[in-house]
């Protein structure tokens, strides 16, 4: 079976799931869909978080950001993980003592102030809303990738998909989905991972393999029987040092550099508010830590193997594509070079493929429609002067990895899955923090505060469905900047008026005023 | 807050909007970046706030309770510790 017809059968039978899930997990009350009725189990709820936390970004550009970075590319690792232990040491279980349904809540009554609480919903909207634009792209891109459906199409399609476990079910729902998602796409990033760490090293797992020297089959596959017996990260050094990069293990950031984005990526990641509003979620306030330190688990499963695969990925291509003739490149190559993720120009009319520092072309691939007199496809970008031949996109580190690894075509269809999931998990996360800012304390808090509780679940389910309907406007209309505007939306989470001050208090045990 | 954020955006947009050829590493503030710059913003966050909260009345009694029942997981009770374990309670 092709790749194409996997993808669709595995797609298709875990949307079934996300389907049957939210319609056994209904939500009939306020408490069930801002707060799941507080029965979620720690574990249940450590896979929920893990699976709202980690987006598409985790999934699919992570391990390519590593692979290029190298060392530097660790930041984000202990950022991003270290932001659960502030949450588990610091928010998780006064928040789960606090005992409402949202932040903009305890803000308003933290500061008694009804503008606070208005602020702090805008900085949730606001926050959610770039957040969630770029996830709804990424649906609709991995469905261009590996089901040959327009962006657009496949931007709705998710929409559909989310609208119905997130509108149904509200956080019941979006939570016991998170959890099978979470399952899919851990399967579908560590089974290529396992394999390709065996297929190097001969260790199973990827964390150690990383550590790990080139076995015989490795250095096969490499196609360099000196890199046997050798450290794979020792190999990777000296292949970038033959190549003019600096050294993989080495880094460009000045380390006070690296410490201030992993301090900023921790307090940024504390604060993102899907994150917070799943330890409402636990029956208890121990619990709440529990939770998080298993989420930390769950995130860890996946981050500890990102930069296995990103050096696997790394050495790998550079071993099998440079100075290798292009009728010789690895079949991987010719199937990705169509889908702008990878190119090849011929600077020196040599027909060999030539990596190296700098950029090969202006700007990402635009094709022609033409091959050149080997085949390759053509492009018009404007050819830079430097040595590299090749561009190459971060994200095909994970997208390829299991072609580049010859593996059967249902693990390649499994990717597709398993990134889908990611960012559709995240996106309901995302979506249900709209609907409660909306619902909980802006309608009832604020504007209608008389209003039922029949009256307030239906602004809920209301504005999950607005919430789903303009992030998928979004994803088919995307702001130019998004990549610049998740990171703002990010640095404002780690300003989130709510996580300060419960720092200084953990810290002085003096409640601060509101004037500042 | 918004002193926090002023000084964070205002770094940003200056190296990467206003003067993008300067985003080097010899030309930031003791070599951090922008994209770590928000920590010193939360460093400037915390400082106001410490200097706000001692020129200013402190709030009132009932949020200061709020604040120390929310400190301590357990309930406290005179001599003894009591462990709160009706978690379904609301509030």
């Amino acid at each position: 079976m092709s790749i194409t017809t996997w993808t669709w059968i595995l797609v298709g039978v875990t949307f079934a799931i996300y389907i049957i899930v939210a319609i056994r997990s209904r939500a009939v009350s306020t408490g069930a869909f801002y707060a799941a009725e507080r029965t979620i189990h720690p574990v249940l709820n450590g896979m929920a978080t893990g699976a709202d936390w980690m987006s598409a970004a985790s999934f699919i550009s992570m391990a390519g950001l590593i692979s290029f970075m190298g060392r530097d590319g660790s930041m984000y690792l202990m950022g991003w993980t270290g932001g659960y232990v502030l949450l588990a040491m610091l928010l998780a279980p006064y928040l789960r003592k606090y005992g409402k349904f949202t932040v903009p809540e305890f803000i308003g009554d933290r500061y008694y102030s009804q503008s606070a609480r208005i602020v702090s919903l805008v900085c949730a909207i606001f926050i959610s809303f770039t957040y969630v634009a770029g996830q709804m792209r990424g649906v609709g891109v991995v469905f261009s990738r590996f089901l040959n459906v327009p962006i657009n199409t496949g931007v709705v399609i998710g929409m559909c998909i989310v609208f119905f476990y997130a509108v149904l079910g509200g956080m019941k729902g979006v939570t016991y989905t998170q959890v099978a998602q979470y399952c899919i796409l851990i399967i579908a990033y560590m089974i290529p991972a396992i394999y390709i760490s065996i297929m190097l090293t001969n260790n199973p797992v990827p964390a150690f393999g990383f550590g790990s020297s080139i076995s015989a089959g490795g250095a096969e596959i490499l196609q360099d029987a000196s890199t046997q017996g050798r450290y794979l990260l020792d190999v990777l050094d000296g292949i970038h040092k033959d190549l003019g990069f600096n050294e993989y293990t080495s880094g460009v950031r000045p380390k006070i550099d690296i410490f201030f984005i992993v301090v900023a990526l921790m307090v940024g990641t504390a604060g993102l508010p899907h994150v917070i509003i799943r330890f409402f979620t636990v029956p208890r306030i121990r619990d709440a830590r529990a939770s998080a330190g298993w989420a930390l688990f769950f995130i860890v499963l996946l981050y500890t193997a990102a930069p296995a695969v990103a050096a696997f990925a790394r050495t790998n291509f550079i071993k099998t594509v440079h100075n290798v003739h292009y009728d010789h490149a690895p079949q991987w190559f010719k199937n990705w070079e169509s889908t702008g993720l990878i190119a090849w120009v011929d600077k020196n009319g040599d027909g060999i493929m030539q990596y190296g520092p700098g950029k090969a072309m202006t700007g990402k691939p635009k094709y022609t429609g033409k091959t050149g007199k080997l085949g390759q496809a053509m492009v018009s970008n404007i050819i830079t002067n430097g040595p590299n031949e090749i561009y190459i996109d971060r994200d095909i580190m994970v997208l390829a990895n299991p072609e580049i690894a010859r593996l059967p075509n249902w693990i390649i269809a499994l990717v597709a899955a398993g990134g889908l999931a990611a960012a559709l998990s995240t996106a309901a996360g995302l979506l249900l923090v709209i609907s409660a800012s909306i619902s909980h304390d802006l309608m009832k808090g604020v504007l209608m505060p008389s209003m039922s509780e029949k009256g307030e679940l239906l602004w809920a389910r209301c504005g999950a469905a607005g919430a789903v309907v303009i992030a998928g406007l979004f994803g088919i209309f995307p702001p130019g900047f998004v990549a610049q505007v998740v990171a703002f939306a990010f640095g404002l989470a780690g300003l989130h008026p709510f996580f300060l001050p419960s720092l200084w208090e953990f810290l002085t045990k003096k409640p601060t005023s509101m004037e500042q | 807050m918004i002193a926090g954020i002023t000084f964070t955006t205002g770094y940003i947009v200056y190296f990467k909007f206003f003067n993008p050829g300067a985003n080097k590493p010899a030309n930031w503030w003791f070599g951090i970046s922008p994209e770590g710059i928000g920590t010193v913003g939360m460093i400037i966050n915390f400082v106001l706030m410490y200097v706000v909260s001692k020129i200013t009345p402190e709030p009132p009694q009932e949020i200061q309770d709020l604040v120390e029942r929310l400190r301590y997981p357990v309930e406290r009770t005179t001599g003894e510790r009591k462990i709160s374990t009706d978690a379904r309670r609301p509030y």
